[in-house]
């Protein structure tokens, strides 16, 4: 290969459009062709696979790697299982399983070009060829070459991470045809957000997913209790197989099913741009469709939630609208939103390119809207991160802290800011309260920037994958204002939408697009684990009497003023610049700086009227603050707040205790 | 001798109500006491955390999320001990309930209006064995989830597998309510248990309890006004609660003072119901009522 050319012909393959059937949105690096044939009394799932995988980087590869998700849930030695035993009960259950039986590859296609009288070889990607996979019979039988392999803690019993060792190293800009047949049984009742109960089945992670090729390494994890996911974009085309009357819901698009022989129904999706496929089936499903402006929407219910069609469709609608108005452009035209069966509420709360899953409860209260939290929170997802795919395992905050945040805020616009998930007569609870109590209470175990497997509990990795980011957002978006906030949240989207963005990318735009330099604060939110606490712990004041001593001449008459002294100090280690309001007898109010590094700082001076109120950030921009309650202090005490609440509670007491008078 | 209605023996109680004005207090002032109580921890961590505060300038108020979630993670331990502290008043308010019901019940069978000493002496006599009826009463906890699985049937027979498609939230309420009447009636049955024990204190509890039972099935239109009187001040008690505080200060000292009339009312109507069953049931036994009776007998050693 003449050499001179080569990193042009590199580029000129990277530059070569695959010709699949709408213009690529993303690289498709990975691409699924899928049959599959759901046994539902085994809890089964048979099925053969065509992946088109595409080395899209400078080095050549050597071997394969790729997750078998449902291996985690074999058995309770398993690192998932290891990890987290109660999700392994009851253990009279049906065990989950990923078993491949017959793995065959395909040799890369090569081509030769002729470029200025000279021939050269040119790696090139054949335009067409996800739409022409191979015949199974030709391919070259490897099955034997697949090994177990444990990149993150060395537990030989797990069997999440396979290693294909390739005859021949694959070379930059080549791509390469991989086949599988496989069986799936999904775990029975369901395991972290996969399986069957009764007569639903939701199949997620069932097939042999490739890793991700990154700077020469593979980028594979096992699969472990507080991680997700991470794939490269791709095309999947799948078609299923469910038995007579069974209704089916899937990422991507799909028509009308295919009516077999024997009675079965064989449905086929297709997702273009997507780097996950997931499917439910149930014949029991209530199926609603909609067409909300662009996008075709597809609401799968359980019967008995029939009555709740219309609150899943308020909060679909609005989230779409209003997301798409926060964030950009929705670029897929279908989105499914499933209600699992009660028997498989497991499954419920997760996120699947075009498709995700909720719950709810027969007779949910208005006032309670845990469904439509769940709901939005599920399809704020499609933008964190199923268009901006960052890596689940390695940056977890990532995409659930943006999600959170997102979904606080596309909650707030339908239902009010102080409201959200409660609201009972005048108890009012939202997503905000529910980071902050999370925040307050186990807050400090962790810092935030940590694989997935590396908190301490899964309580410290929900802190800080989802209360402690979406408050950190929050927190920026009340300092740099909300239109320069949002201004970087698109931003972002729109520079990574089809990525693979890290941290530092979206630190770069935070700063360049906010015109300031937010380091010290990323630093600090990112790799410390400490809390952000200000507080005003003394105020005083006092009139000012005239002095005494040597060398004093004054009228003997106390001054017109009034001597006045502030308290503040830091309780935390997190540093954060603050302001601070104070207010006087005469009603005026000022507001004075600190820029929050020490532990302490003192504010003296001299006023015309008494200090009676001293408040650190009185707008309460800083979210992330785990006490309100220290952030102001009177002079003089009162217990008119205190006072109110007993009042209400006193009423509400006397009323609980007359259920027990006899 | 005529057995009398069940109207008729709730206009004797009426009529016989003002007589008791001491028991009908000692009733509001251990339910006040017993408020009290339990609320006092929670007002002084409260006011400890709000006393300098700017606590009420927050947006949404007192109850917002935000000040009762940081003073209880603020406060290590804090909701264990909550939990611990709201048991053990809960666990000391039925016992004080118990003894209560004991005195209530002698003196209003004595009909001679109030009685402190023998209310204090009736309620002590009483307690163990009231607490051992409470503990007869357990297994009857087992109506609450039938009567909810009657209602569903009754529900679903009528609007088909989807009640809450026709009903909407009227579904949900429906459910509350028979719940909550549910436990209306077990305190019913106790409460008529306990009346039958001291007009025969010679008997068992279970004994008593049996003929509760009966009693139930023999007067059951009454035994339903009851419940349903009951039912009707509490949820009256509950709506003032809910419903009342927005024309009224904001403070809600006037709340609290409406509140505990109204408390003395429903205590009024407490006695007047137990004077209404002490009557039904008197007349519905046909053995003659005891004269001076009502204690439980004291058992002697031989030879004192």
């Amino acid at each position: 290969m003449n050499t001179h050319f080569g990193p042009w012909l590199w580029l000129l393959c990277l530059l070569q459009p695959l010709a699949f059937s709408t213009e690529p949105l993303s690289p498709r690096i990975a691409n699924y062709r899928i049959e599959a044939r759901l046994h539902p009394q085994e809890r089964k799932v048979v099925a053969s696979q065509y992946l088109l995988w595409h080395n899209q980087s400078r080095h050549p590869v050597a071997d394969l790697q790729f997750h078998l998700y449902l291996n985690a849930f074999r058995h309770t030695q398993s690192t998932f299982l290891r990890n987290n035993p109660g999700d392994a009960r009851p253990f009279d259950r049906i065990w989950g399983a990923l078993d491949i039986q017959t793995i065959k590859l395909q040799p890369p296609a090569r081509s030769r070009i002729e470029m200025n009288d000279a021939v050269s070889e040119e790696i090139r990607p054949d335009a067409n060829r996800f739409e022409q996979p191979p015949d199974a019979a030709t391919l070259v039988d490897v099955t034997d070459q697949q090994r177990f392999i444990w990149p993150d803690d060395g537990n030989i019993h797990d069997q999440t991470v396979m290693q294909l060792t390739l005859p021949n190293a694959l070379p930059a800009g080549a791509s390469i045809w991989v086949y599988f047949e496989f069986e799936a049984t999904l775990p029975d009742p369901p395991i972290a957000r996969t399986g069957a109960g009764a007569d639903y089945f939701f199949v997620a992670q069932w097939f042999p997913k490739i890793g991700v090729w990154q700077d020469g390494l593979w980028n594979c994890h096992q699969f472990h209790p507080f991680s997700e996911f991470f794939a490269d974009f791709g095309v999947y085309d799948v078609a299923m197989t469910v038995p007579a009357n069974y209704h089916l819901g899937a990422t991507g698009r799909g028509g009308p099913p295919d009516q077999n022989e024997d009675g079965s129904l064989t449905y086929r999706y297709r997702a273009e741009d997507v780097h996950d496929f997931a499917w439910t089936t149930s014949p029991d499903f209530v199926v609603h469709e909609e067409q909300v402006d662009d996008v075709a929407v597809r609401l799968l219910i359980q019967p008995q939630h029939r009555g709740q069609i219309e609150r899943h469709m308020v909060a679909t609608r609005h989230a779409l609208r209003a997301g798409q108005e926060l964030l950009g452009e929705y670029p897929y035209d279908t989105l499914t939103v499933v209600d699992p069966h009660p028997r498989a509420r497991e499954t419920g709360g997760m996120e699947y390119p075009t498709l995700f899953t909720v719950g709810t409860r027969r007779g949910l209260p208005k006032a309670v809207r845990l469904m439509e939290a769940t709901l939005i929170h599920e399809f704020a997802h499609q933008y964190f991160y199923l268009l901006v795919a960052t890596n689940e395992f390695e940056e977890p905050w990532l995409d659930e802290g943006f999600t959170s945040y997102v979904e606080g805020r596309l909650s707030e616009s339908l239902f009010g800011t102080e409201t959200g998930i409660l609201e009972l007569a005048d108890f009012k609870f939202s997503d905000r309260h529910l980071n902050r109590a999370n925040l307050a209470a186990t807050g400090e175990r962790d810092a935030m920037a940590k694989k997935s497997w590396e908190f301490m509990n899964y309580g410290s990795y929900g802190v800080n994958s989802y209360s402690k980011p979406a408050l950190a957002l929050g927190t920026l978006e009340r300092v740099l204002g909300r239109e320069t906030f949002d201004k970087i949240l698109r931003t972002y989207v729109k520079q990574y939408r089809f990525k693979q963005p890290r941290a530092q990318d979206f630190i770069v735009i935070a700063n360049v697009v906010s015109g300031r330099n937010l380091n010290p604060f990323f630093e600090q939110l990112m790799h410390e684990n400490g809390t952000l606490d200000y507080a005003v712990t003394g105020v005083r004041s006092s009139r000012k009497t005239s002095h005494h001593g040597r060398d004093v001449t004054n009228s003997g008459e106390d001054s017109p003023l009034f001597s006045n002294q502030v308290d503040l100090r830091r309780l935390g280690t997190f540093v954060f610049p603050v302001e601070i309001e104070l207010c006087f007898e005469d009603g005026g109010c000022r507001r004075e700086q600190w820029d929050g590094r020490d532990a302490w700082h003192q504010l003296r001076f001299d006023a015309p009227s008494r200090l009676v109120s001293a408040q650190v950030d009185p707008e309460y921009t800083i979210l992330l603050d785990v006490n309100f309650t220290n952030n102001s202090r009177r002079l003089e005490a009162s217990g008119a707040a205190s006072d109110q609440l007993a009042s209400r509670w006193f009423g509400r007491f006397q009323w609980l205790l007359e259920l027990f008078a006899l | 001798m005529t057995k009398p209605r069940f109207l008729h023996a709730v206009e004797h109680g009426l009529r016989q109500a003002h007589r008791y004005p001491g028991t009908v207090l000692a009733l509001y002032l251990f339910q006040l006491f017993a408020s009290l109580i339990s609320l006092y921890p929670f007002w002084f961590l409260f006011n400890r955390h709000a006393e300098r505060s700017l606590i009420d300038a927050l947006p949404g108020g007192l109850m917002n999320g935000h000040h009762l979630i940081e003073i209880g993670a603020a406060e290590a331990g804090g909701f264990q001990l909550a939990m611990v502290w709201l048991i053990g008043c809960g666990a000391l308010a039925l016992v004080g309930n118990l003894y209560l019901a004991g005195g209530v019940a002698v003196v209003v069978a004595r009909g001679r209006g109030d009685q402190p000493a023998l209310f204090r002496r009736a309620g002590f006599a009483f307690l163990p064995r009231f607490a051992i009826l409470a503990l007869w009463m357990l297994p009857f906890a087992a109506l609450i989830p039938i009567a909810m699985i009657t209602l569903e049937s009754i529900l679903t027979l009528i609007y088909g597998a989807n009640p809450d498609d026709q009903l909407g939230g009227l579904a949900l309420q429906l459910r509350l309510a028979v719940l909550v009447l549910a436990g209306f009636a077990l305190k019913q049955l106790f409460a008529l248990a306990r009346l039958h024990m001291v007009r025969n204190p010679h008997r068992s509890s279970l004994a008593s309890l049996a003929a509760a039972l009966v009693f139930c099935f023999a007067k059951f239109r009454a035994v339903l006004g009851f419940l349903l009187i009951f039912g009707t001040a509490y949820a009256l008690l509950g709506f003032s609660l809910f419903e009342l505080r927005p024309f009224l200060p904001h403070d809600g000292w006037l709340l609290v003072v409406l509140h505990q009339l109204w408390i003395l009312l429903k205590k009024g109507l407490d006695v007047t119901l137990t004077h209404a069953e002490w009557h039904l049931i008197d007349a519905y036994t046909d053995r003659p009522a005891m004269v001076g009776g009502g204690m439980p007998p004291v058992r002697r050693l031989p030879g004192l």
